[in-house]
């Protein structure tokens, strides 16, 4: 049964298009759930509604989970609440940014 | 007390907003030769001059803006646009969106702190060059600018793109829709504004008419080469298309396992 750390691991592999900064550390992954061996629930959101990567980042998580942890079912529930805001990025995704803590 | 590149740059205002953009441009390049670091002037002179359809020269000039403050919001929003609006500038143009959408951060952490708040309701991710700031204005959203820029001309692409991708994040379906339309009836060649159109109109639950924007868009980016947009569409358009797509609001993708 693979396990939350080594699904953040993952996460950590994928980028918002542009910010050179990866989503878990964006603060953009709200919840990890890992109910049995086979299934892993993730709840995100986006920095905007509008955000071009809306349609293809869930996707990417997806498939990067399935692909390195070998599980079967990855459920990606994008959620708008509570909304994003930079407040929610990691101090070392606020060095990177350059953004004051 | 006003200097008086500061009264040149005033008067050039008073002359965009009466849509004397000759006239405007002259007091902001006079604005300019007296104050070569005049930020606010440089700001203004490349909206102008994006306004006027010379699309190479407001972007020469809003990069010596960046130059002069590579941490001016507006110059990066306002370069994004205007790579848009050239064409064939795609990577550029997220590029400096990129930019301006951190900066944006830095400011809304920075008021969080000073308001003594944690998190805020909107992120705040200016779009568009809107109208030219004003003197001594307070930082904030850029809704109000915009609404002020339809005031004095009501098709205006630029500003009704902002409005439409600021309704389109606040889930305001049916505002989002009529400014982006309005944006692609003026403008043709706006490839950034259908994928957004198209989303609105599929919240909306309007798909047949996402259809044909999707389809509109896809030989507009095509034409102009503008990547991103085009595959955005070709993907929704296919998504649509399928026979089991599913009809939900957009930007909400609650999946389940595959069949």
């Amino acid at each position: 049964m693979p396990t939350e750390e080594q699904v953040v691991e993952v996460v950590k592999k994928v980028f918002d298009p542009e910010i050179p900064v990866n989503i878990y550390d964006l603060g953009l992954i709200y919840k990890i759930e890992i109910p049995d061996d086979d299934t892993i629930n993730i709840e995100m959101s986006l920095t905007s509604q509008a955000c071009p990567a809306a349609q293809s980042l869930p996707e990417d998580i997806r498939g990067r989970v399935v692909g390195d942890l070998g599980v079967e079912a990855v459920n990606v529930n994008v959620v708008w609440d509570p909304p994003w805001g930079p407040h929610l990025i990691s101090p070392e995704g606020k060095k990177i940014l350059n953004l004051e803590d | 007390m006003r200097t008086d590149a500061q009264a040149l740059y005033e008067k050039g205002l008073e002359l965009f907003q009466e849509d004397q953009l000759d006239d405007a441009e002259h007091q902001m390049r006079r604005a300019i030769e007296v104050n070569p670091l005049y930020e606010d002037a440089h700001e203004a002179l490349g909206v102008i001059l994006g306004r006027r359809g010379r699309i190479d020269e407001a972007i020469a000039v809003t990069l010596t803006l960046a130059e002069i403050n590579p941490d001016h919001l507006m110059a990066h929003v306002n370069l994004s646009v205007f790579y848009n609006k050239k064409g064939g500038m795609i990577e550029e143009a997220e590029a400096e969106q990129a930019k301006a959408r951190i900066l944006g951060w830095r400011e809304e952490l920075r008021r969080n702190k000073e308001t003594g708040m944690v998190g805020s309701s909107t992120t705040i991710e200016p779009e568009a060059a809107g109208a030219p700031p004003e003197p001594n204005a307070a930082p904030g959203p850029r809704r109000e600018t915009f609404l002020e820029v339809l005031k004095i001309d009501a098709e205006d692409a630029v500003a009704n793109f902002s409005l439409g991708k600021l309704y389109l994040e606040e889930e305001e379906y049916e505002q989002a829709r009529d400014h982006l339309s309005t944006v692609v009836r003026v403008q043709e060649d706006y490839s950034a504004a259908y994928p957004l159109l198209g989303q609105a109109q599929e919240a909306l639950g309007e798909v047949e008419a996402a259809l044909v924007t999707y389809t509109q868009g896809i030989a507009v980016a095509g034409r102009r080469g503008d990547l991103k947009p085009l595959q955005l569409m070709e993907k929704r358009l296919a998504a649509l298309n399928s026979d089991d797509a599913p009809h939900s609001n957009v930007g909400t993708q609650e999946e389940t396992k595959h069949k």
